[in-house]
């Protein structure tokens, strides 16, 4: 198998030198946490949960009502019994808490009965493989954090190349790299499930230039699988290049600007982790529930790849890399890379399926100030997605995000390049990251107000039927009643009962008169 | 002379057909500006307005019966955008009315509930579901936290919770 | 587009303003050097006197504003501004003007609008319009370059040009008209049209006039210095060179009916072209900031350039062009969203 260079390039983006791109950190296996935490709220995923504190769960049980059709379901990781769910430290949301199921591990690590989903992959329908993944709430573990099963499902038209998108670009992560040497058959046999799942009939594997190491051991496993329609890339070393979009326009030059995916052109990008992860689910039957995760930084003594149950928390990882110094408040911590990660502030959050690295790092000695925007249009230059940072920045400043919409807010990758470039230290991509999630929000209470005035007019209407009913009603009733005295008035002048209630009224006047005391309350 | 009345009567025509134009644009009566500020009205339907529901307050102001400083669950935002909307001062809100407060959800504790149904006549998004003598339950994805089933219930059975279904919504 | 865009870039060490601003001024040297061979030091005490008071008066303004008096100073943007301003005076000019146009350039020009970043004028151009306007007599005294022979000695040196801008010494007015002169651009203005050729002529330049010619060449190293190191693009300066030669390009085909006749070459090389395209015009604040827009804003400035030149009551007209042209940043900067579109790179369309 020999690897195909490729040189396309897509506009932006940085050339970024790092030292230790060549490097692969060793792998270390994890046992089972005390605890372990999982989010209600990530940035793709809401879930209800279906037990209770003090319940007794089981590895791969689930945890969540149904909700609408699409989302992936929540698993227990390993068994134990639910603690409590209550806020506790989340590093993807920026309020830095959200609802979590906290779990006791009871160390047993007990499947539920039904975690496994089927025995034989190959005999399942392409129908029940679907559901079944959709069941194994397989979540990329690249970055963005989709459901395998979303994007299998959100392609409108058939799949034609799958990308298996094994660049890791971002200076400091680690873990696809140290993966890629350790399990590179697991990958590309995950790369030849999926591709006969989605229908894909070529398979393209992406690596970037200057890995050789790992492009070494990828060429072996590739000659003893021969495969006539699955190549090997090497993309030009350019950051973003392994983001999604970026590298579909290098590999299949194919342009896709957000809100537009990959999928609706006949693409499936997937991280090598998470083919990884499908292999190991397509060959047990069990849903795959650990991850590799990177912990680096200038703060950490020896950085490593952990292989770690999904929801441990990261204190404990971190511990067992060991610290110069003990942890102070000082300390930053990113998730993700050190060009697009993304700063938290309790280390006590869980590692998430899309937690693919975690930085600790020292006391920063001289931090920059960020100074006013010169309007220089670096930023503009390098932006991957072709936006103007420096004008959605302006409006954002102005308190107006939805004016940076129009400049293209929506399409921002969160990449973090114009943040590199900036001479004025501006923390571009964050305040992006924030304004979206704002919009995002004022979108949906905007719908939910919608809502509540639909469903108050509603109301509002029935009201009004219902009184303009009972006023029928007693109209009708009126006539009809007319309608009697009319008749009977016809029939004798003089009503039936006319002396009876005269003599009704003279008996109740005489008993008042005989009441004594009682006359002025009356 | 004529020269002078026929310039004038041409540009007469010419600026009244224009402003005609330009008056079509605009909010031409009051049921559409109506429509616009309920819009901008948070549409909790709590009644703190002193109006009975979003909608008639949105009337009111449309009319100009009432400012815009009486949606203590707007808030400071709402007066804001009402005040960009109408062109009017922004004013502080009328706190007698009530406070800005987080977003929250009325909660049935289920075990005490007698099933009276006032609370369900109470509610003005029928968010809450129930029947005679049957247990009740609130739609926490519909109910808007306006408070308003509190008070008819007998046996006090219904709790404000900080909203965290609907996080989005706070 | 697209093989050049990316930047190298070492993650630890970010550009910082202060450096951009550093690599501006390095770039303004060979100018510089230019200007004082032809013009004596009288321009060397303007630059030194402009940067004592900018660095005075934002002192005193940040201090104002209760900002870091660091992080304004080290950002350089002010020194920038004194050294474009005076660059743009007439050498010898008195003290007053060089302070007066400093305080306008950073006062109104600058910290009214809230300081570096946010003002929407370019403020070196506010202060010279100021100046211009208010004193055009002491801001229309152009030395005469030094390469006519006989002018030569009878340029100040140091000393007696320090005393001449401090108004200590006075030159006796027939001294003072030996060695001042209207500039070559002023000259094609007020000059009749038939002998207009030999006015030109008479300017002693190659392609320009020859003092003005070498210090816009000088202007003109510098900026291809800033292209290469990425601190400025080629957006701005190509548009407005472009656009400048254009315009006397097509006021030279003689049904054109334009009174004057000047080559695009002596355009191009004359008065603060080159300044003005490759320092003025691309100050990013005040600039548009798009690339799209950067072209449309710097064609703004080579054409106005021209009007103002060849129709306006101004020998020079960059400052007024760039100033208007700021006027329009905004709308440019509205309209020139750019949104990129999904499109399959292999198929046509
Ligand atoms: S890189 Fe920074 S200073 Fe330059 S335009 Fe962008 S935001 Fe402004
Ligand atoms: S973070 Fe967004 S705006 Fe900044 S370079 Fe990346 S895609 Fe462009
Ligand atoms: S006070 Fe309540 S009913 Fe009135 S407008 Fe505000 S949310 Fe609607």
């Amino acid at each position: 198998m020999k690897p195909q260079h490729l040189t396309n390039r897509f506009q932006g983006g940085l050339v970024v030198s790092d030292p230790t791109a060549t490097k692969v950190l060793p792998v270390i296996a994890t046992g089972l946490p005390t605890t372990v935490v999982l989010p209600l709220q990530t940035s793709h995923n809401s879930y209800t949960p279906n037990v209770d504190s003090g319940q007794a769960v089981l590895k791969g049980q689930r945890l969540d009502h149904l909700t609408p059709s699409g989302a992936s379901p929540l698993l227990a990781p390993t068994s134990g019994v639910i603690k409590s769910i209550a806020r506790y430290a989340c590093s993807q949301s920026p309020g830095g808490a959200v609802n979590s199921i906290i779990i006791d591990v009871d160390g047993e690590d007990n499947w539920h009965p039904d975690a496994q989903l089927f025995h034989d992959w190959h005999q399942l329908s392409r129908d029940s493989q679907l559901t079944a993944l959709q069941a194994s709430a397989l979540i990329g573990h690249g970055g963005g954090g989709f459901a395998l099963y979303r994007k299998l499902t959100s392609a409108t038209k058939p799949i034609k190349t799958l990308i298996v998108n094994a660049v890791e670009c971002e200076p400091m992560i680690n873990c696809d790299a140290a993966l890629l040497q350790t399990a590179a058959n697991d990958i590309i046999a995950g790369a030849f499930a999926l591709a006969s799942l989605c229908g894909a009939d070529n398979t393209v594997i992406a690596i970037e230039n200057g890995k050789q190491q790992i492009l070494q051991s990828l060429v072996e496993s590739l000659t003893d699988n021969t495969s006539n329609n699955m190549t090997l890339c090497v993309v030009p070393d350019i950051y973003p290049v392994g983001a999604e979009r970026q590298l579909v326009e290098v590999v299949c030059g194919v342009k896709v600007v957000a809100p537009d995916i990959p999928s609706r052109h006949g693409i499936l990008c997937c991280n090598a982790a998470t083919l990884a992860a499908f292999h190991s689910f397509v060959s047990t039957g069990y849903p795959s529930l650990r991850r590799l995760v990177t912990v680096a930084g200038s703060a950490i003594q020896k950085p490593a790849n952990f292989d770690a149950l999904i929801g441990t928390p990261i204190k404990d990882l971190v511990d067992i890399a060991g610290m110069h110094s003990p942890m102070t408040a000082e300390h930053s911590l990113t998730v993700g890379g050190s060009i697009c990660g993304t700063g938290f502030y309790d280390f006590n959050a869980p590692v998430l399926a899309n937690t693919n690295c975690i930085l600790v790092d020292k006391p920063d000695k001289n931090p920059v100030t960020e100074v006013a925007c010169i309007r220089c249009a670096r930023c503009s230059d390098v932006c991957p997605a072709e936006l103007l940072p420096q004008q959605m920045h302006r409006h954002i400043q102005a308190g107006k995000p939805e004016d940076a919409q129009a400049f293209g807010l929506d399409a921002c990758i969160e990449c973090g390049c114009c943040d590199q470039v900036c001479p004025s230290n501006i923390p571009l991509t964050a305040s992006f990251r924030d304004s979206r999630a704002t919009l995002r929000q004022r979108h949906q209470i905007e719908i939910a107000a919608n809502e509540s005035a639909r469903r108050y007019d509603m109301r509002q209407q029935r009201l009004e039927q219902k009184t303009l009913e009972k006023n029928r009603r007693l109209m009708e009733r009126k006539r009809a009643l007319q309608k009697q005295t009319a008749s009977t008035e016809q029939s004798s002048p003089q009503r039936p009962d006319a002396d009876a209630i005269k003599a009704a009224m003279m008996r109740s006047r005489q008993r008042k008169k005989n009441r004594p005391g009682n006359d002025s309350t009356g | 002379m004529i020269a002078a009345i026929v310039v004038f009567s041409v540009l007469a025509a010419g600026v009244g057909y224009a402003l005609g134009k330009l008056a079509s644009r605009l909010p031409a009566d009051a049921s559409s500006l109506a429509d616009q500020i309920n819009q901008l009205l948070p549409q909790t339907q709590c009644g703190q307005c002193q109006y009975p529901g979003c909608r008639p307050y949105a009337e009111a102001i449309a009319t100009a019966q009432a400012p815009i400083n009486q949606c203590p669950p707007g808030g400071e935002q709402t007066i804001h955008a009402l005040a960009d909307l109408l062109g009017r001062e922004v004013i502080a809100l009328d706190t007698e009315l009530g406070e800005c407060k987080p977003a929250q959800l009325a909660v049935i504790r289920e075990d005490e509930c007698i099933g009276c149904t006032l609370c369900i006549h109470a509610c003005p998004v029928d968010a809450i579901l129930g029947a005679s003598r049957m247990m009740h339950t609130v739609i926490a994805s519909e109910c808007t936290g306006c408070e308003l089933c509190l008070p008819p219930c007998p046996v006090d059975c219904i709790d404000l919770q900080a909203d965290t279904v609907n996080i989005q919504r706070a | 587009m697209q093989s050049l865009s990316a930047i190298v870039k070492q993650i630890v060490s970010p550009v910082g303003v202060g450096q951009i601003m550093c690599t501006v001024l390095v770039a303004l040297l060979p100018g510089l050097l230019a200007h004082t061979y032809f013009f004596g030091p009288g321009i060397v005490i303007n630059i030194v006197l402009c940067c004592v008071a900018s660095v005075l008066i934002e002192t005193v303004c940040i201090k104002l504003r209760k900002r870091s008096v660091y992080t304004a100073l080290t950002d350089g943007t002010a020194i920038v501004t004194a050294f474009l301003l005076a660059l743009t005076l007439p050498p010898l000019a008195p003290w007053w003007i060089c302070v007066l146009g400093m305080l306008v350039a950073l006062l109104p020009g600058k910290h009214l609008y809230g300081g570096t970043g946010h003002n929407p004028f370019n403020p070196a151009m506010l202060g010279y319009a100021f100046l211009l306007i208010c004193f055009p007599l002491e801001m229309t005294q152009w030395l005469n370059p030094a390469n006519i022979p006989e002018t030569q000695q009878l340029l100040p040196g140091l000393i007696d040009s320090i005393r001449i801008t401090l108004g200590s010494s006075h030159l006796d007015t027939a001294h003072w008209d030996a060695i001042t002169m209207a500039t070559p651009l002023d000259k094609i203005k007020h000059a009749a049209p038939e002998n207009l050729i030999s006015t030109v002529q008479g300017s002693q330049g190659f392609i320009g006039a020859y003092a003005w010619e070498w210090s816009n060449l000088g202007f003109l190293l510098g900026g291809l210095w800033m292209l290469w190191r990425r601190v400025i693009s080629w957006h701005i300066p190509v548009s407005v060179l472009m656009v400048l030669a254009l315009c006397y390009a097509v006021s030279n085909i003689p049904l054109a009916g334009s009174a004057v006749q000047v080559t695009p070459l002596f355009g191009l090389f004359s008065g603060a072209a080159m300044l003005g395209a490759f320092f003025i015009a691309t100050d990013p604040v005040s600039a548009a900031a798009s690339r799209r827009g950067q072209l449309i804003y710097g064609a703004g400035i080579g054409f106005l350039i021209f009007i103002i030149r060849e129709f306006g009551g101004y020998p020079e007209g960059v400052a007024f062009a760039v100033l208007l042209m700021n006027l329009t940043v905004p709308t440019i900067d509205h309209y020139c969203k750019v949104k990129a579109k999904s499109r399959d790179k292999h198929e046509p369309g």
